[in-house]
């Protein structure tokens, strides 16, 4: 059994787990409460070899309401570890393409991922400050079909950290950060992958390294100190830092005149991170700007639907036209979210449908008033 | 490709005809003939590649000594 004595003890079967699920609510047959009774009562290999291992998003709503603290996600990729040595696998989305994008980055790959960067600021090779790009230059390729520009985030960001002062290191051998590969239960992807980047940074000299991705951010702070030991240095999200930052600077930030403005807590940003004001705070240093909230807001938000670009379903669509819906109920014209996985999964969301909302990241929005 | 510094010439799309042979002995030869030159492993350093995910057999009862 993958639950600790500590979890099966503890657990009093209150259902607050379930009734907290927003999968649940879409796919009454995803239940945590039943799975986390059929891993005590159970052998394991019923467990698993069910489909519904996958489903889970670890959005953590269930984790962080659970009155005894069982850490359902977590209790969920160590399954999946397990799950996927018995040949039971998830389902990938858009062919596979990000999985095969990220394993690839084990080897010994030469990349090229700072072409981005070239003609939009100064970045340097070595230095204090390391900016973690993620897979913003990949998505770029494998959604522009959506309409979207994922490198325009990071090039808002070297901007902005260029006004500050900041000559950030970015660097071609940066990896993926495993996120996608530790929660599909493949550990050894995960890991060396962690250690790759740890490594990269290291050699860069950088005592803090700052993310603008949640997953990357989050998978650095909780998740890497388990494979690799203490990091040998600070990570930090851009929001915090920019919510710091950004007013001591003095800027006239112009008004958009965009209409109210509503923002989207990504899961790993606000539950796992419970980073909930930065990012508001940013928002309002745009004169004029109207942010109106959602009912579900901060540590209720709803997750955006799909996680490690795996099992994207009707399910998935269904959270994702809920999460428009109440958008646009509040009066929103604007929808910003500071995670590009979420922007990607709200705007395919939103591609065949005539709903009138704008899905926009953070730093665009910011950027778009830096003139 | 690019982003990830694999040699673009790796990769060839042609439309050959089915009325082509000739073309189309050309194109496979003087392909394979580049893919010898630049000689491989295009990524070093990578596992074995893990069998395709198979849903269809995951959905399906999992016999309990399968191992991967």
């Amino acid at each position: 059994m993958l639950l600790t004595q500590k979890q099966v003890d503890y657990c009093m079967e209150c259902g607050v787990c379930t009734g907290s699920c927003p999968v649940n609510r879409v796919s009454p047959s995803f239940s945590p409460r039943q799975m986390i009774k059929q891993a005590i009562m159970d052998c394991d290999e019923n467990l698993l070899a069910r489909r519904e291992l996958w489903s889970c998003l670890a959005c953590a709503r269930c984790s962080t309401r659970c009155p005894v603290q069982i850490d359902f996600p977590e209790v969920i990729r160590a399954y999946r570890g397990e799950a996927r040595k018995m040949g039971n696998r998830p389902l990938a989305s858009h062919h596979g393409v990000l999985q095969a994008i990220a394993g690839l980055q084990t080897g010994e790959v030469k990349q090229q991922r700072t072409a981005w960067a070239q003609d939009v600021g100064t970045f340097r090779s070595s230095g204090d400050t390391f900016y973690f790009v993620g897979c913003l230059p990949y998505f770029e390729v494998v959604f522009s079909y959506l309409g979207l520009t994922p490198v325009s985030t990071a090039q808002n960001i070297l901007r902005i950290l260029n006004k500050i002062g900041i000559e950030p290191v970015i660097s071609d051998d940066e990896r993926c950060c495993g996120h996608d590969a530790m929660w599909s239960g493949d550990e050894a992807t995960f890991q060396k992958l962690a250690q790759w980047n740890v490594d990269t940074i290291k050699a860069s000299g950088a005592k803090r390294v700052i993310f603008s991705c949640p997953e990357g951010y989050t998978t650095f702070r909780k998740h890497y100190p388990k494979v690799v030991g203490d990091l040998p240095f600070e990570v930090l999200h851009i929001s915090e830092f920019l919510a710091q930052e950004l007013p001591k600077l003095g800027l006239t930030l112009e008004p958009h005149g965009d209409g109210p403005v509503s923002y989207h807590d990504p899961c790993k940003l606000g539950r796992w991170a419970g980073i909930y004001e930065p990012p508001r705070q940013l928002l309002q240093l745009v004169p004029e700007t109207q942010l109106v909230e959602m009912p579900r807001n901060r540590e209720n938000s709803l997750c955006c639907g799909t996680s490690a670009w795996m099992e994207c379903s009707s399910c998935s669509k269904a959270m994702q036209m809920e999460r428009l819906q109440e958008a646009i109920d509040v009066g929103a014209q604007t929808l910003v979210t500071a995670c590009p996985k979420c922007q990607i999964h709200l705007t395919c969301a939103k591609s065949n449908t005539d709903l009138n909302i704008d899905v926009v990241d953070l730093y665009g929005f910011l950027a778009k008033s830096m003139k | 490709m690019r982003l990830l510094g694999i040699d673009e010439r790796r990769l060839r799309l042609k439309w050959v005809s089915a009325s082509e042979g000739i073309i189309f002995a050309e194109q496979v030869r003087s392909f394979t003939q580049l893919l010898r030159e630049l000689g491989g492993p295009v990524i070093a350093g990578l596992p074995p590649r893990e069998a395709a995910p198979t849903p269809v057999a995951a959905a399906m009862e999992l016999p309990k000594t399968a191992s991967a």
